[in-house]
């Protein structure tokens, strides 16, 4: 039955599974990183510099003849790390402030939402890229940075969920009993907004860890030498003429990431609402 | 008097996941020229469907006409191209909707919407279409027709909207007009102001109209001929006054208990037990007969041709038609 | 009808989101690095010349006397000097903005002309081939890292095919048409410059396809959906019903229609162009203002960084601005409302 189910699925959203999969693919990368990786990810090895794919390096070797196989496997983790990362405080903060808006209305909920119209009024990567600039070019500010950028998002969406669970019964019967707001908020609100959240949030990872990787290729990110697949698309890219696989192939370990967090998202959301359903 | 169209056998499919489902059973019927003829039925008894299969307008995906024909003015209409199609929709056959509020382009003023169809059928120029469009407005009773002719279509009302879309249809001369529940989205007060439009414009242009409808009301003040129709199949037809008042058919008897006077639409059939059949699994035989009060058992093996029983006046039914 | 008071409404809300913006701007560079004059004269510097600086900054008054002062300076151009190149920063930006318009601007075009066209195909060739592909497209579109697809186009059509030049907007060798917009398109058609036009159109095929790409899709995706939904209502089956052609019911009746959503997301599509135009511009030493931000940003030259925020901002705010007065022109319904 189970088996069937599955197969019923894999049929259905074909797309979906292989979203999936590449996710746990990835994920178990990252976990078993030191277990898989050929060589140290920092070591240097000096009479190696700038090799090809081959033998001892399978994906060649950068400026420093550190081994890039061993750094897009470690790589991983900062991604996954980034783009979970960023939708996690963006989605918290997001539903605190969207319930509390919704929920107080009034001159609360006006100020926030106007303060939150102002943050859209930037392009994203331009806003994460003064905020990370201003808060010092580190892989956990630009974690940050974009994360307070994604905040709106959240907001908007939990403001709109609010606004209907607030008047529906059981909210109601709470306030006749006397229910402080922040155990309304709590305990009523926020549970019910739950779930389109984590729709949003797992269609967002995608996002996140392209603009995460977008600021570290600017200077903005993690910084040399961590292994961070923007970071090493950057330095990749002064030897992009001469030694293509630089710059080549941590944009491939990207490019896979974020097609399979946009597979799987896709499909949660056909999954979840009925809406998008084809 | 040779028929304007001839309905012959037409069977239609539909096409869904589950199965085929027959939602035309072999429908019979003849409009003649001038004629003004209502066909009846709840929904979903495949009035709308008959309509849609004069025009070729069925889903192109799920539903295709299994067999049968549709002749007008003796030519076979089924299996006619898109293109051939075409040429006939809003030239020689038109047709009206149910639904005027979201019949007209949003995007596009009145007037362009009435001589686009002047100007594709009749080829004639811009200026000359505009001058036939203010005509058309004010045959069908518009005021002030050279201003609504500038007018985006949400600035006007359902009954307004119903008046253009009736100019539309009748613009390039049609024989025969397709009216799908012309007045049903309409206010009350407005519905026996477009009926009697429609009526009188067709009458004086000589037009055939096929009025589908759900209210008994309707066709007994504007119709000369009424079809009934329930799942698939037509059960009873003949003059209006005929079969009101001399119903044979045991569905047209119980349609008409179910109103008290010939004043009000038929809402839910409650006085008939039952419910209108399931297409994918349709009764055997006569396709009534769970319901019927008086069903017998050939009833449920055979289905009864519509045949007559008086003069004009046809019945599908074993226990009229063929005691005869 | 009451276009002008709508038109004055917009232009009040206008004034008010440009207050915020410079808001944000203002606390991004004054609030959050802690401390702003330690950022400007680095960290070897000792207390007392921090304290002065401070002082010549207004670093010691009020945060609201501050925000008035920054305002003021906006007011009169002031968005500071660059630390990197001792210029004025709105002198650098205006010097780079013609090439970042000239860049986006391609980039949209080609974004909505093809996104439009593939939305088309595939809402009317619904469930085919062609529908498929631009899911897909459109799934690929949305995941690629775009400063890596300018890479792979480098490599590509650059170094291996060496169909198209890789850098910058002209051939070194040509001289630069008569300035008259700072578009080299645009100028170098008015004063009938070819040389210069051949060349400067070859230069922005690269990156303003690449920079283009990645919305294309989304535009796609999002005119099928609108067609589809379109196509399924009353008015359409009117149109069939009096025997309009369908090619004719789907350009004309249908995609007038459909558009209508489009355009509100051309000017959220800009803002993605002008975010995206950062990376391009320096993957292509294309020499705009995101390349100068991006060369700013090595130097922590703040008051670069900070200008470009707002400048950009700006731009964006006044193209949803303009995006939404046109968008009564295209649906007469709204026309009505206001």
């Amino acid at each position: 039955m189970e088996l069937k189910y599955y197969r019923y699925f894999a049929k259905q959203y074909p797309l979906t599974v292989v979203g999936t999969l590449i996710i746990l693919i990835i994920g178990l990368v990252a976990l078993v990183a030191p277990l898989i990786s050929p060589h140290d990810p920092l070591q240097l090895h000096l009479a190696d510099r700038l090799l090809p794919p081959g033998h001892t390096y399978i994906l060649g070797t950068d400026e420093m003849g550190r081994d890039l196989f061993s750094r897009i496997i470690y790589g991983s983790r900062l991604s996954l790390a980034a783009g979970v990362g960023i939708v996690s405080i963006a989605g918290i903060f997001g539903t605190v402030l969207g319930s509390v808006s919704g929920f107080l209305g009034g001159k609360t909920d006006l100020i926030i939402m106007r303060l939150m119209d102002i943050m859209l009024a930037f392009p994203s990567l331009v806003l994460a890229l003064a905020l990370s600039a201003a808060l010092g070019p580190n892989f956990r500010n630009s974690i940050l940075a974009v994360a307070v950028v994604k905040i709106p998002v959240y907001v908007r969406l939990v403001r709109g969920q609010t606004l209907s669970v607030k008047e529906k019964h059981f909210v109601k019967a709470a306030q006749t009993f006397g229910a402080s707001k922040v155990w309304i908020i709590s305990r009523h609100i926020i549970p019910n907004c739950l779930a389109p959240v984590m729709v949003q949030a797992t269609l967002g990872i995608g996002e996140a860890i392209l603009i995460a990787a977008a600021l570290s290729f600017i200077g903005l990110g993690a910084q040399p030498p961590a292994a961070e697949w923007g970071a090493m698309v950057s330095m990749g890219r002064t030897y992009l003429l001469d030694q293509w696989w630089y710059a080549t192939f941590p944009g491939i370990a990207i490019f896979i990431t974020v097609v399979g967090f946009n597979l799987f998202g896709d499909g949660v959301r056909d999954l979840l609402d009925p809406r998008f359903r084809h | 008097m040779e028929p304007l169209l001839k309905i012959k056998d037409l069977h239609v499919d539909f096409l869904s996941y589950a199965g085929a489902a027959r939602a035309l059973n072999g429908i019979d019927l003849d409009l003649f020229p001038g004629e003004f003829l209502g066909l009846v039925g709840e929904s979903g008894s495949g009035k709308s469907l008959t309509a849609n299969s004069v025009l070729g307008l069925l889903p192109l995906k799920n539903a295709a006409i299994a067999k049968g024909s549709i002749l007008f003015e003796g030519e076979e209409l089924v299996g006619k191209s898109e293109r051939e199609y075409q040429a006939l929709r809003g030239k020689k056959i038109s047709m009206v909707f149910q639904e005027p509020m979201n019949a007209l382009n949003p995007a596009f003023k009145i007037g362009s919407q009435v001589t686009e169809i002047l100007k594709l059928h009749q080829g004639v120029t811009a200026k000359k279409a505009r001058t036939e469009a203010v005509s058309w407005l004010a045959r069908v009773r518009i005021p002030h027709p050279e201003e609504i002719m500038n007018v985006y279509p949400f600035e006007l009302s359902g009954g307004m909207r119903q008046r253009v879309l009736l100019a539309m249809a009748l613009s390039c001369g049609s024989k025969l007009l397709l009216a799908d529940e012309p007045t049903t989205a309409l206010d009350v007060s407005i519905q026996a102001q477009i009926l009697r439009l429609i009526r009188d414009t067709t009458d004086s242009l000589g037009t055939s109209v096929l009025l589908i409808t759900h209210d008994l009301a309707v066709v007994a003040q504007t119709c000369q001929r009424v079809a009934v129709m329930y799942s698939g199949n037509i059960v009873e037809s003949g003059p209006v006054r005929k079969v009101l008042r001399q119903p044979r058919h045991p569905y047209t008897k119980a349609l008409l208990q179910a109103l008290p006077h010939l004043d009000g639409p038929i809402k839910a059939l409650q006085s008939i037990p039952g419910t209108v059949p399931n297409l994918l699994t349709p009764p055997s035989g006569c396709r009534f007969h769970p319901r019927c009060s008086v069903a017998e058992k050939r009833c449920q093996a055979d289905r009864p041709k519509l045949l007559s029983v008086a003069e004009n006046h046809y019945v599908a039914c074993w226990r009229e038609s063929h005691h005869v | 009808m009451n276009t002008s008071k709508f038109v004055a409404k917009r232009l009040g809300q206008l004034v008010l989101v440009l207050l915020g913006v410079t808001l944000v701007t203002f606390l991004v560079s004054h609030v959050v690095p802690g401390d702003p004059a330690r950022m400007l004269i680095g960290q070897r510097a000792d207390e007392q010349t921090l304290a002065a600086m401070r002082h010549a900054m207004g670093l010691d008054k009020p945060v609201w006397i501050q925000y008035l002062n920054y305002l003021w300076g906006l007011i009169h151009g002031d968005l500071g000097t660059s630390i990197r190149t001792q210029r004025p920063v709105l002198n650098e930006l205006l010097s780079f903005f013609p090439a970042t318009v000239e860049l986006t601007l391609f980039a949209m075009g080609f974004a909505v002309s093809i996104g439009i066209l593939l939305g088309l195909l595939s809402a009317t060739f619904r469930d085919t081939l062609t529908d498929h592909a631009t899911r897909i497209l459109a799934i690929l579109g949305v995941s690629t890292p775009l400063f890596w697809l300018g890479l792979m186009a480098l490599l590509l059509f650059y170094k291996y095919l060496g169909w198209l030049p890789g850098s910058g907007r002209l051939d070194p060798l040509i001289n630069p048409p008569t300035h008259i917009t700072g578009l080299y398109v645009v100028d170098s058609l008015i004063s009938g410059d070819w040389i210069a036009l051949k060349s400067s159109i070859l230069h922005l095929i690269l990156p303003s396809l690449c920079l283009g790409y990645i919305q294309l899709a989304t535009i796609a995706r999002l005119v099928r959906a609108s067609m589809i939904e379109v196509l399924e209502l009353d008015y359409i089956k009117t149109a069939l019903a009096n025997g309009i052609p369908r090619s004719r019911i789907i350009y004309r009746h249908a995609l007038r229609n459909a558009l209508i959503p489009t355009v509100t997301i051309i000017g959220l599509t800009f803002g993605e162009l002008l975010g995206g135009a950062i990376l391009t511009e320096t993957i292509f030493a294309w020499p705009g203002m995101g390349k100068f931000v991006v060369d700013s940003i090595s130097f922590l030259d703040f008051p670069a960084i900070m200008g470009f925020t707002l400048v950009v901002a700006t731009v964006y705010v006044l193209i949803n601005m303009v995006v939404d007065l046109l968008y009564p022109i295209l649906d007469p319904q709204i026309k009505g409302v206001h």
